[in-house]
């Protein structure tokens, strides 16, 4: 599920920072690489959240860095929905 | 704005205009992440930040160092700490979240506020009561800790505030105050606070970090309340603290100042019978409080034009 949910992760934050998709990497800092701040962030989650019928609590969202980090706090939340 | 409205009044349109940007925001994306209302504290070269460092995703750093700074030293673990003008809850949370404290009380003028602290914080440490700032639902004696960040400023009678604020703190409780003061008030409000049995521990002109907080982030953060209705942009600027907007250009401009304080109950003193502050610092804080609750008031609802709108 992992690839796929990057693949989502890194359409979606494409077209909120408006940044080509190849731009963007598992690895990237969203904050240091990308230029993200909090309410792209925001953006996105909601996104996700209405996409694969999840909630992401704000607790588990705001210590993340990076994309992978991103991805996994998804996917953890598709396992268990 | 009628001047001859009863401090009654101006209370209850405070409530409205804070009810009306929680209904503004209500059910958006931003709902749950829209914690705090304040103007926030940016860092400036050469200064270090207080508190904990939050990672990027953390809302409104800003207005958490705010509240950083605001605290200073003072220690949280095991005390009461009560919030009066909690808004969203935002600072309490923040408490809870990097200290251990006894409990957290919030106290807020608007019940859409209270409501949404009640549903997002629903725990038994976490009390939340609507209630006047200038009659505060509590015991005497009660807190160890009253916070007041960035709410002074729309009570239409501050030394009520003052004298309530005083009374629920236990000896050796600290008042945490953050807000914009009219310039030539600040010291008054010592005095008075100094009147009333309280140690002025420190006091601080912020007014440099506040603006480039607003000049920074207010824009952006706007998006909060993209869904309010276009005749409502220039208040929306106004909860925002935009570049131009009428509080802005006041604290910006000099008029007035942004400030903290921290103060030490040093003695349970009996208050004086007769007011303290003179009637000409009287009014002119309750100028303040028009200012603010006026340019807080939703165009839609006031009759105002998108004339109003700031320049910037």
């Amino acid at each position: 599920m992992s690839d796929d949910t990057f693949a989502w992760v890194r359409a979606q934050l494409a077209g909120v920072l408006g940044l080509p998709e190849d731009d963007i990497a598992r690895g990237s800092r969203l904050a240091d690489d990308l230029d993200a701040d909090s309410i792209d962030l925001i953006e996105v989650v909601n996104k996700a959240e209405v996409a694969f019928g999840i909630e992401i609590p704000e607790d588990d969202l705001y210590d993340i860095e990076s994309v992978d980090e991103f991805v996994q706090l998804v996917d953890a939340r598709r396992t268990d929905a | 704005m009628d001047r001859s409205r009863s401090d009654r009044d101006v209370k209850a349109a405070q409530a409205s205009n804070f009810d009306d940007l929680n209904e503004i925001v209500d059910g958006t994306p931003f709902d749950r992440h829209l914690r705090f209302l304040n103007f926030g504290y940016r860092v400036l070269d050469g200064e270090t930040p207080r508190g904990p460092k939050l990672g990027f995703a953390f809302p409104n750093k800003d207005s958490a160092q705010l509240l950083f700074q605001t605290i200073g030293d003072t220690p949280l673990d095991g005390r009461r700490v009560v919030e009066v003008g909690c808004g969203r809850g935002g600072n309490l949370w923040l408490v809870r979240r990097y200290h251990e404290v006894a409990w957290t009380a919030g106290i807020d003028i608007a019940a859409g506020s209270i409501a949404h602290c009640a549903k997002t914080q629903d725990r038994p440490d976490a009390l939340w009561a609507v209630g006047g700032a200038e009659d505060l639902p509590l015991a005497s004696g009660i807190a160890d800790v009253l916070v007041n960040v960035e709410s002074g400023a729309t009570y239409p009678d501050i030394e009520r505030f003052f004298r309530e604020a005083v009374r629920v703190l236990a000896v050796g409780g600290r008042l945490l105050y953050a807000d914009i003061v009219r310039h030539d008030l600040v010291d008054p409000y010592c005095r008075l606070l100094e009147r009333l049995g309280m140690a002025i521990d420190d006091q601080r002109d912020i007014s440099a970090n506040v603006v480039a907080a607003r000049d920074e982030r207010a824009e952006r953060q706007q998006l909060a309340f993209a869904t309010a209705s276009p005749q409502d942009r220039a208040t929306m600027a106004e909860f925002s603290g935009l570049t131009g907007s009428v509080l802005y250009r006041e604290f910006a401009g000099g008029a007035h100042r942004y400030v903290t304080v921290q103060a030490t109950k040093r003695a349970e003193v009996a208050p004086p019978a007769d007011r303290i502050l003179t009637e000409e610092e009287r009014a002119r804080s309750r100028a303040t409080s028009d200012i603010a609750v006026e340019a807080l008031t939703l165009t839609s609802r006031a009759g105002r034009s998108d004339a109003d709108l700031p320049s910037s």
